[in-house]
């Protein structure tokens, strides 16, 4: 499967889990904030720390559980991710100087630890960010950055984008298909000329369904404006979810596993 | 391109999304003003179908030429071109959102940065400091397709940069700057020459095709205020981040009299008095997000390269914390602006 085919089923599968699970009983805006002080909390952590960073891994899991998102569907979308964060990290255990002596007497560079972190943090951004749209999905993630004071250009923009990426997105799918058929033994890569030619066409294309859609919604008496939907309405719940991730977040940035540790084998920090 | 959320701390991301942000936001005040006013009403759905041809263009690996690797056209420079840098701005905006979100391309916290790399260059200043003054209504094939190269050359090569900026800055990776620049640089160069070409080769079609008088009337305007901010924004950026190369390290004049007193050679680290000095202290650092007016934790000053890393890092503060007060500054000026809008609309009409 192509790029953009297998990108255009993913997108579908989205909405899917959206409508489903304990989440969408919340005000988009609780999981957006949420999902932004567990991120601020994760890149607040020291370059090595792995052990501050273990606990946050609880907010994407939440997510998916509560959702009933299968974990399989998160791992194939992440897998993706992690070889830039590697590729990044990857020298630090030769580059870094420092050496950490292990409790069983061996010693290791530091760079192991900052190799840890990255790749760590890398999980859980990505895991956030999937599982952020999987659960609020696309219209209410609109609804609640709206809700945010993002400006309303913006989200009509999005929407226009989220409406018409499969119409678009559709009509390429056949040109590209149509190329692949009869590209022979060149697959994946597009000589560039021939992209240039196609992507041409595809404009050409994305002119006219512009001028329909437009056209379309003068008829129903477009003014500059799409409608928002419902309002929303913050609940208790909203502020009982609000509150408790964003303390959980406080307390990790305090290394909330040593603070455990220390307070349960009795041992000073 | 993407940067991921992994290799980006607090400070870096939340500047870069205060940023970008505040650009997205003067943007979208901008282009909402021409779309209530009538003239351009049917920007709205180009502007969204124009959105996702993008994403889709994005989806396509053609050949790097001259190498055995591939790579995706980012899309900002064709955007401004086409919309203009505002709108163009919130088309790439809309993109690369979506992208954080649905292929975890980037992350949330660094979205800002991304916007900045990615869109901010592209459209605020490859676009019309270079592409639009070198451009005009009689120009020929020939001159477009040059300009478009070169600049989209340039939009890459600088997204580049400032990305390895930013990752350095931020302080996670040990890569050293100028090996990481040599190994993310020159393919962004080559990337660049599919960026301009493809750039070129559809700003050509949309001229000349039925419907090039959308884009024509674009080919034509006048940059106006947006040329003189951003001019004072890059000269804000380099002075802050060439003077701060000549901040001293020295304690001031205030924290030398105290020290002279208390015969300590640095009072930033010498432990407050009392228990609540102490602990407001430890407060202070563990939620400073510009410690001391630099960033991360500084190297120890006897090793040979120590001057110069904390040289860097005083500039990175300085650049970091001047774009912050300009966005601010800009942000309350908008507001002041449209309260006095407001309030001059006569009481009949209100």
């Amino acid at each position: 499967m192509s790029r953009l085919s297998s990108t255009i089923e993913g997108w579908r599968s989205f909405d899917s889990f959206a409508a489903a699970g304990l989440i969408s009983c919340l005000d988009p805006r609780t999981i957006i904030l949420s999902a932004l002080c567990t991120v601020i909390a994760m890149t607040g952590a020291g370059k090595g720390e792995v052990m501050v960073l273990l606990p946050l891994t609880a907010f994407p899991l939440t997510l998916l559980v509560l959702a009933n998102i299968p974990p399989i569907w998160l791992v194939k979308r992440i897998l993706p991710v992690l070889p830039f964060a590697l590729m990044i990290g990857l020298l630090n255990p030769w580059l870094e100087q420092g050496t950490v002596t292990l409790p069983g007497g061996a010693e290791i560079s530091t760079g192991w630890f900052t190799l840890a972190s990255i790749t760590l943090r890398a999980l859980i951004s990505a895991a956030t960010a999937l599982l952020l749209i999987a659960s609020v999905g696309l219209l209410n993630l609109s609804r609640g950055l709206a809700g945010l004071k993002v400006p309303a250009l913006f989200i009509t923009q999005l929407q226009m984008l989220f409406r018409y990426f499969f119409v678009i997105g559709e009509e390429f799918q056949r040109m590209e298909r149509a190329w692949r058929l009869r590209s022979g033994s060149r697959r994946g890569r597009m000589p560039l000329k021939l992209a240039a030619q196609l992507l041409q066409n595809l404009f050409l294309r994305s002119l006219a369904r512009a001028s329909r859609i437009h056209n379309a919604m003068l008829a129903r008496g477009f003014n500059g404006e799409v409608p928002a939907g419902a309002p929303l309405h913050w609940r208790l719940r909203d502020t009982v979810w609000l509150a408790g991730w964003a303390g959980f977040a406080l307390l990790c940035r305090f290394n909330l596993p040593l603070l455990l540790g220390a307070m349960l084998t009795g041992q000073p920090q | 391109m993407h940067m991921s959320d992994a290799l980006i701390s607090p400070e870096v991301g939340l500047s870069m999304l205060a940023i970008a942000g505040g650009a997205l936001a003067l943007s979208c005040h901008r282009c909402s003003r021409e779309i209530r006013s009538g003239e351009k009403l049917s920007q709205i759905p180009l502007m969204g179908v124009l959105g996702a041809f993008v994403f889709a263009a994005q989806m396509i690996n053609f050949t790097i030429p001259g190498t055995g690797s591939s790579g995706h056209i980012a899309g900002a420079l064709l955007l401004a071109v086409l919309l203009g840098p505002a709108a163009g701005f919130i088309v790439i905006a809309s993109v690369l959102l979506v992208q954080a979100l649905l292929f975890a391309d980037g992350g949330l916290l660094a979205y800002g940065a991304n916007l900045f790399n990615m869109g901010f260059i592209p459209c605020f200043l490859v676009y019309p400091f270079l592409w639009r003054p070198l451009v005009s209504r009689d120009s020929s094939r020939r001159r477009i397709v040059t300009v478009s190269l070169i600049t989209g050359i340039i939009a890459m090569t600088a997204g580049a940069f400032t990305i390895t900026v930013e990752t350095v800055f931020s302080g996670i990776t040990t890569l050293p700057f100028f090996k990481f620049l040599m190994v993310i640089v020159p393919i962004h160069v080559l990337i660049g020459v599919g960026e301009g070409l493809i750039t070129a080769s559809v700003v050509l079609f949309a001229f000349s095709s039925e419907s090039g008088e959308l884009f024509l009337d674009q080919k034509n305007r006048r940059i106006g205020s947006w040329r003189t901010v951003a001019a004072f924004a890059i000269a804000a950026a380099l002075l802050a981040g060439m003077l701060s190369w000549f901040a001293s390290s020295n304690p001031d004049g205030l924290e030398w009299s105290v020290a002279r007193v208390e015969s300590t050679k640095d009072v930033g680290q010498q432990p407050a008095a009392d228990l609540l000095h102490q602990k407001s202290a430890e407060l202070q650092r563990s939620t400073s997000l510009l410690p001391d007016y630099q960033l991360g934790t500084p190297k120890s000053a006897d090793s040979a390269t120590a001057g110069s890393v904390i040289a860097w890092r005083t500039s990175a503060a300085g650049l970091i914390g001047s774009a912050l007060t300009l966005t601010l500054v800009l942000l309350l000026a908008m507001l002041l602006k449209t309260r006095q809008r407001r309030s001059a609309v006569p009481f009949s009409k209100r």
